[in-house]
């Protein structure tokens, strides 16, 4: 079982994925590439570095140790990532 | 009006043709006759090495040819998932420079997009897409000819006619495939009619690649631990 499983509904991340994920209609969307294309990739090829801008949090480490908060927010992130694209 | 290959063209069914996936990840290899598949390999049994990132598969296609008994010569063609039409016409690259061109991109960031966003852009690719070092390590003489109905396509034909229906709609959300990322289908009977499209960036892949290497997984292999619900 992934991690989105173990995540809940979170207003606030409705809220940041809603300035990547641009909606007008139930059907149609477009995502702003500066948050994956167009700037600095500091962290890693995949993303910019305005992603953990608009998260609020440096990119999690991989084989962070558990019990440091990073799984409190991995969670709730995963579940939102699932949700994809409903916002 | 859309670029995207719609169809693939009817084949003879009594000849061999070798499926060969190049990819950043997963490359592999398949062969086909009669529309039965004598043999599949993945490249990363071979190397032991997981997904095999950036390989050619050229052991899966040695091991897909001695399963079928033949050579490289022995096969009428190869096909691959790609558009190997736009790829070796620099369609693909037109698109994603005018792409760049569609916002404010500095340099690096154009560098970035070429090399690594879509790293089957760089000018090498027609020659990835080509098995040239198929042909040096199998000592083939000559390389069959090579069909490509484009990466959308593919997963469309998969999913709609694997499937028990003969009337559906397949859905397509990849990270990337030659210009698109997203494309819904229709499935009636024999035939497959595009119905939407999604063209890069608008990418919901390359979104939850991104947020699986923000939470510290690797792309193309973590996102299975950060989705099921």
């Amino acid at each position: 079982m992934g991690l989105a499983s173990h995540g809940r509904p979170d207003p606030y991340l409705d809220e940041l994925f809603a300035r990547v994920l641009l909606s007008d209609d139930p059907v149609e969307y477009r995502l702003d590439p500066r948050f994956i294309h167009y700037g600095p990739h500091t962290y890693s090829g995949r993303f910019t570095d305005h992603l953990p801008e608009l998260l609020g949090r440096p990119p999690v480490r991989a084989a962070s140790p558990s019990g440091n908060g990073t799984w409190t927010w991995r969670r709730p992130l995963s579940a939102r990532l699932s949700a994809l694209p409903a916002a | 009006m859309s670029v995207l290959a719609t169809r693939a063209e009817p084949l003879p069914a009594d000849r061999l043709y070798l499926g060969i996936m190049t990819s950043p990840h997963d490359p592999s290899a398949a062969i086909v006759r009669d529309g039965q598949m004598l043999a599949l390999a993945d490249e990363e049994r071979f190397t032991r090495t997981k997904h095999s990132f950036g390989a050619y598969p050229i052991q899966a296609v040695r091991y897909c040819l001695e399963a079928a008994g033949t050579g490289l010569t022995g096969v009428h063609q190869i096909a691959m998932p790609w558009d190997v039409a736009a790829y070796s016409g620099g369609r693909i690259e037109a698109f994603y420079d005018k792409m760049a061109d569609c916002y404010d991109v500095d340099a690096a960031t154009r560098g970035w997009l070429v090399a690594a966003a879509a790293g089957h852009l760089s000018p090498g690719q027609p020659a990835r897409l080509a098995p040239a070092r198929a042909v040096s390590r199998l000592r083939a003489t000559a390389v069959p000819p090579i069909v490509g109905p484009g990466h959308p396509y593919t997963h469309a034909f998969q999913a709609a006619y694997e499937s028990p229906f003969d009337h559906c709609v397949a859905l397509v959300l990849d990270g990337s495939g030659d210009t698109h990322c997203g494309t819904v289908w229709l499935r009636e009977g024999g035939e497959l009619t595009l119905l939407r499209e999604i063209c890069m960036p608008h990418s919901l892949g390359w979104f939850y690649a991104a947020v699986t290497e923000y939470l510290g997984f690797a792309s193309s292999d973590g996102e299975y631990t950060v989705s099921t619900r």
